[in-house]
């Protein structure tokens, strides 16, 4: 090393020299060519620097005169600094490397960012949280400390801030779906680089939220669908209470073949079915869409179940498919409590006694309709007793994989033995205990309650005194126990009649006012408390009046006060079996 | 601070004897009452008005009261329809009213008006 040292140095100070002579162009290009050689041959700033100051004081030392020495000394700076040049440049040329390095590996990250995202994005599981994981990466992915991801249509379009980096979210269409913008860069401005990646970034929002919202879309007609196929509201029916539930099994994307029916019929019967088109999608709720049809005009006509089903077994084999389904459809006489019906291939309908029995409904099970072109079916007769319940279900209620069906049918019954015998409560309760999460398939429940004996009506004739209320509520108590009520309902209807029988007590003023009257009816399933008294009225004398409106409305669906000429009479209704009301305030 | 368990039926006949016993009960150096409606079996507008006026008159003399009714409980209901329980501290036990009327020392009682 030394010895290349001594060798530029000679070189060096040759060079001078005759730069010295010579002052001109050609002296300074050697001193350029020195320089270059000195970085080619790794000498540092100093080395050269050292070399020069040595070159220099030889020179000065050779020096004649004062002016002589005047002309070195400029001569030498201008050569030195001509000898630097290389080095400058190359020291400009480490940096300027060594930025586009930093900015190489910056954009690197960003591209990593971006991929990162994107498969972030597409595993989003909803819209909103994709929304917010995008903010999130846009901000790490351009270094800034805020960002905003709004969607939005052409009239409802985010307002665009203030000076802040944004990027249009746009659909396969080139319509406007929203807006992606940031603010408060960490380093520096933004560049065209962070516009790059925002726009990149923006892209791949707009398609996964499209696709998103079309999954959304063709799922939400799906299910549009399947809920337009079965009844919304079943048809009131004198003597019985129904309740229906439909649970979407799978993704829920393709329709299901359950349905069921509840069809009035003349004399106050009713016709009761439900089935399960073997097969999903767009076909089974096609054959279930004319099946349906179909049915309640046999069941008008005929009214028989064997025939009913039989008719129907030949209707759904003229459709065109290979399509089967299977079937129970029951016939039911309230007030005798009769219950003809046919099986065609379906699990058998649960018949839930008033005091805690619980058995299937048995007879001869047929083949399901659309197998054969005239199946022998044939009609089996049970009995639904005033109180009872006919829950009729489809096999996605009973059937679980690893299981064999005579077990989920046993946990069936067995639930069904403490279930409520109101219809909306016992769906309520059967979907809680025997489905686990999302079902796998459909769950189609029909219940159909036949009233219990109309307890002969309340009438009592009472003094209108204080002491009078405890017996309203004991009478009361004993009667309601006759009927469906349940505790809670019982406890509702009793606050609510001692707060009428106790406005009664309170409007009494005399003797002649000395007495009121409580009726309470059970009509088709609703309790009717009504409270008469035969005072005159008079403007409330203590605040719980009022207070004693606001309870009887809570408790009861109606509460009507009706003043007349010899007093007052507040008419109560409640209807029992969970149905109707505000029930909020309830457990 | 006292202690008084409300049993029974309570309506329009046994009212004003039901509160003058209650107010009854808590002296004036008591910190407060609590009211145990636990095994009370009915509860109407007039118990309500009751216990309205129960806490008022407790509440001029500088104590506290707090009822005990468990949200199992249908007399519950009747103070959860008349808003009693947005005025009146209510609790699900006994124990959790009398912490509740200790805990409330530092903070002079204050009641709007029901």
């Amino acid at each position: 090393m030394s010895a290349d040292r001594d060798d530029f140095r000679a070189e060096y100070g040759t060079a001078f020299r005759g730069y010295l002579v010579s002052a001109g162009e050609t002296g300074l290009e050697s001193a350029y060519e020195l320089g270059r050689k000195a970085v080619a041959d790794g000498l540092s700033l100093l080395d050269l620097a050292g070399i020069h100051h040595a070159v220099l004081s030889e020179g000065l030392a050779a020096a004649g005169s004062p002016d002589e020495m005047a002309r070195i000394a400029t001569a030498g700076a201008g050569f030195f600094l001509e000898s630097l040049a290389v080095f400058e440049m190359t020291q400009r040329g480490f940096l300027e490397a060594q930025e586009t390095a930093q900015l190489q590996q910056r954009h690197a990250g960003r591209l990593r960012g971006l991929a990162e995202a994107a498969l972030a994005i597409n595993s989003s599981l909803s819209e909103d949280e994709m929304l917010e994981l995008v903010a999130e990466r846009a901000r790490e992915i351009v270094g800034a400390e805020q960002s905003e991801v709004r969607l939005g249509a052409d009239d409802d379009a985010p307002p665009r801030r203030e000076g802040w980096l944004a990027a249009d979210l746009i659909d396969r269409e080139g319509r406007p779906l929203g807006l992606i913008q940031l603010a408060g860069k960490r380093e520096g401005e933004f560049d065209a680089d962070d516009e790059a990646m925002l726009v990149q970034l923006a892209q791949m929002t707009s398609v996964a939220v499209e696709n998103a919202r079309l999954y959304e879309h063709e799922r939400g007609i799906a299910v549009t669908l399947q809920r337009n196929m079965l009844p919304a509201r079943l048809p009131q029916v004198p003597g019985v209470a129904s309740a229906a539930r439909y649970l979407a099994g799978g993704d829920g994307v393709e329709v299901g073949g359950d349905w069921y029916e509840l069809i009035p019929l003349s004399g106050d019967r009713i016709g009761v079915a439900i089935g399960d088109v073997v097969g999903r999608g767009v076909r089974a709720a096609s054959i279930m869409g004319q099946l349906r049809p179909a049915l309640r005009a046999y069941a008008l006509e005929l009214e028989r179940p064997a025939e009913v089903a039989r008719r129907l077994a030949r209707f759904v084999k003229t459709l065109d498919e290979d399509q089967m389904t299977t079937c129970v459809y029951a016939l039911f006489e309230p007030g005798v409590g009769t219950l003809h019906f046919t099986n065609a291939g379906h699990p058998p309908p649960l018949l839930l006694g008033p005091n805690g029995e619980a058995t299937f409904l048995e007879g001869e099970r047929s083949v399901p309709l659309g197998v054969m072109a005239d199946p022998p079916y044939t009609e089996n007769l049970a009995k639904l007793p005033p109180g009872g319940t006919l829950l009729l279900y489809t096999d996605g209620l009973v059937e679980r994989r690893d299981e064999p069906i005579t077990q989920g049918l046993e946990r069936l019954r067995a639930a069904g033995e403490t279930a409520p015998r109101a219809p909306e409560p016992l769906c309520d309760r059967m979907l809680e205990l025997l489905v686990e999460g999302a079902p796998s398939d459909d769950v189609a429940l029909l219940a159909v309650h036949s009233y219990g004996d109309t307890a002969s009506p309340l009438r009592l004739s009472l003094a209108a005194v204080p002491d009078s209320l405890a017996l309203v509520r004991r009478r009361l108590r004993a009667w309601l126990e006759r009927t469906d009520a349940t505790e809670l309902e019982a406890y509702d209807v009793v606050l609510a009649a001692c707060e009428a029988a106790a406005n009664a007590v309170e409007h009494a003023y005399g003797p002649v006012d000395a007495t009121f009257e409580l009726a309470v009816d059970l009509e088709q399933g609703e309790v009717v408390v009504s409270v008469r008294d035969f005072g005159t009225w008079r403007p409330p004398r203590r605040p719980t009046r009022g207070r004693g409106l606001i309870v009887m409305e809570a408790a009861m669906d109606t509460v009507d006060v009706q003043p007349d000429d010899e007093g007052t009479t507040v008419m109560l209704r409640r209807r029992l079996g969970g149905v109707g009301g505000d029930r909020d305030i309830h457990a | 601070m006292v202690v008084a368990g409300v049993e029974g039926e309570v309506d329009i006949s046994n009212v004003g004897v039901v509160k003058q016993r209650l107010a009854g009960a808590v002296p004036n150096t008591a910190r407060g009452l609590v009211v145990d409606l636990s095994a009370a079996s009915h509860l109407d507008s007039s118990g309500v008005h009751l216990l309205f006026e129960l806490a008022r008159a407790l509440d001029l003399r500088q104590q506290r009261i707090c009822v005990v009714a468990p949200s199992t409980a249908p007399t519950t209901r009747v103070l959860v329809i008349t808003g009693f329980d947005k005025i009146v501290p209510v609790a699900e036990t006994v124990e959790a009213a009398v912490e509740r009327i200790a805990a409330q020392e530092e903070r002079p009682p204050s009641l709007r008006s029901g």
